[in-house]
């Protein structure tokens, strides 16, 4: 994205980058702490961890000991309290108690640590930034909690949303006060957060569903983005090739997590980033509940129409929701099809940063050879979030136990501290951000229409290579993913009755 | 104190209020009618979060995940 919080000292050279650069210093922190979190996690296994993995029963868990310091709020429906602290009956059983508090005030301590540090060898001022800082965590915790009622989680209205909100409440009513900019780090928040995400883009699951599955996610896939970048560009006109590439990608891979990553390798602005995001989630809550009743009413086949929502839905987690409308197969089939896409983000994030750098970005009047010209205008941090990306793909599939290790230090640590930079990237934005400031955005509603024609052939075209894959050329995959389910929604509803 | 910042507090605590009143009282009782009740509950019997951003997000993906391992 591109950046406000300009380095003083990032021209003086190649070698003072490593030390002053936001992109490095991203790189830096990221990788910390994913070695701290998958050195937790090695040293909590078993003793015998190795023989018991290969074992005939091998159903061993490990979790993170770093788990319980590090916290979000969690799901609520009667009082916001409860997203802190909660004391849930349990059948025949001693109550549950789950007490947030440690793990928020982990990550407050972690995070605000880290960067100050991060800030002081950039040569800023970390008193500065541990004045600010809480105001823009609490902001962050707010939003969270925002976002944390059971009604707001199944309509889908993400985090990000309410991060956005809670920052442009302040700066659109009281305006955001000076003290606070120095901890408005959007930029470093979101590219700390990426190299964290790419550990969980783990490329030896890429053959989930085998070739029928990569085809419906990732030929289709790079298909609709280039398309819908190519039309917004040649048709619509659309000023912006940053937006249009941040629209193309959110509406063609997975929604916001996609969008924050497209953002970060073409240098989007923070405006064009929160309109990709408000569109997205959108369509997303409205294709939520009509694919399943046009699945459904249609009479469809539950896989097709499964993996026709998988690749098309953009968020994860309402892909999820719609595919349980259609049965245990349907939420199989569309979650794992739309993880397949979730990995294509690797991909997507470097393809992206190159074209920038060689093509959009790229200084004509620059004399220097054209991989010395790439390599200085290309986000380093994208290599960071790759080198995550690739190294915990290789622990995953080749050390005995893999998957569980990265698992557990995914579910334990580095999925919520990646939250919480997104969080606080998305507060940092509305902090900066004035309404009137995204109002030229709209002009003429081409971000919509872009939108609507790109997601439009995203449709068209994934619903026919889910037919021809699952039909035509591998129609034996079709028995196997079924098993004994019927095969379409009317089917199952029937039996369940 | 200026009118400007006069303005600014106004337009903060209508905001907050409205907020608080969505959150503290009509999402509850939304939360409580009885089609809304069963579809949280159906959610959450099978680990679906529907705001979940990527899909190590997804409590529901860990038994897919699990067994697409052990294949």
């Amino acid at each position: 994205m591109a950046t406000d919080e300009s380095c003083p000292a990032t021209q003086s050279g190649q070698l003072s980058e490593f030390r002053t650069s936001e992109d490095w210093w991203a790189v830096w922190c990221g990788g910390l702490l994913l070695i701290v979190a998958f050195a937790a996690v090695w040293f909590a296994k078993p003793a015998d961890f190795s023989q018991l993995v290969v074992g005939p029963a091998s159903d061993v868990s490990v979790t993170s000991p770093l788990k319980p310091y590090l916290a979000k709020p969690g799901k609520w429906t009667d009082s916001p309290l409860h997203s802190f602290y909660s004391v849930t009956a349990v059948e025949g059983d001693e109550d549950k108690i789950t007490n947030n508090i440690p793990g928020i005030v982990g990550v407050f301590l972690v995070i605000g640590v880290l960067f100050a540090v991060a800030q002081w060898v950039r040569g800023f001022c970390p008193a500065a930034f541990l004045k600010a800082f809480p105001f823009v965590f609490m902001l962050a915790t707010l939003s969270y909690v925002l976002a944390a009622h059971s009604v707001i989680k199944a309509w889908n209205l993400e985090y990000a949303l309410w991060a956005l909100f809670s920052g442009l409440i302040i700066s659109n009513t009281v305006g955001t006060p000076k003290f606070i900019k120095p901890a408005a780090l959007t930029e470093f928040y979101i590219k700390t957060g990426l190299v964290l995400l790419g550990a969980g883009v783990l490329m030896s699951r890429l053959l989930a569903l085998g070739v029928p599955g990569i085809f419906v996610a990732w030929v289709v896939t790079p298909v609709v983005l280039i398309s819908t970048y190519i039309f917004g560009q040649k048709f619509l006109k659309i000023p912006s090739k940053s937006l249009t590439m941040v629209i193309a990608a959110d509406m063609s891979v997975c929604g916001v997590s996609a969008a924050i990553a497209t953002a970060g390798a073409c240098r989007a602005k923070k405006e064009e980033l929160s309109l990709a995001i408000g569109l997205s989630l959108s369509f997303t809550v409205i294709m939520m509940v009509v694919m399943p009743a046009v699945i459904s009413a249609t009479g469809m086949d539950v896989i097709l129409g499964a993996a026709w929502m998988g690749g098309t839905i953009d968020a994860t987690g309402a892909v999820a929701a719609a595919g349980a409308a259609l049965g245990e197969t349907g939420l199989h089939v569309a979650t794992t099809v739309k993880m397949i896409q979730n990995i294509l983000i690797g991909v997507t994030a470097f393809g992206v940063a190159v074209y920038w750098a060689a093509f959009v970005d790229r200084d004509t009047a620059d004399s220097s050879p054209r991989l010395a010209s790439i390599w200085h205008g290309f986000p380093k941090f994208v290599l960071g979030f790759a080198a995550a990306s690739i190294i915990f793909s290789l622990i995953h599939s080749s050390l005995d136990g893999g998957p569980i290790l990265v698992n557990a230090m995914v579910k334990g640590s580095t999925k919520t501290l990646r939250g919480w930079f997104f969080c606080l990237a998305f507060v940092s934005i509305g902090l900066q951000t004035n309404f009137k400031e995204l109002l030229p955005y709209l002009k003429g509603g081409r971000p919509l229409v872009l939108y609507v024609c790109g997601q439009t052939l995203n449709l068209c075209l994934t619903l026919f290579m889910a037919w021809l894959m699952y039909y035509v050329v591998f129609e034996d995959q079709l028995a196997e993913l079924r098993g004994p389910e019927p095969a379409t929604a009317t089917e199952a509803a029937a039996a369940a009755q | 104190m200026s009118h400007q910042q006069a303005t600014g507090i106004l337009r903060l605590g209508v905001v907050t209020s409205v907020m608080a009143v969505i959150w503290l009282l009509v999402l509850p009782w939304v939360a409580a009618q009885p089609k809304m009740a069963a579809h949280l509950e159906h959610l959450d019997e099978q680990g679906i979060d529907p705001s979940a951003m990527f899909y190590t997000d997804l409590d529901a993906m860990q038994p897919i995940l699990k067994r697409l391992e052990n294949r």
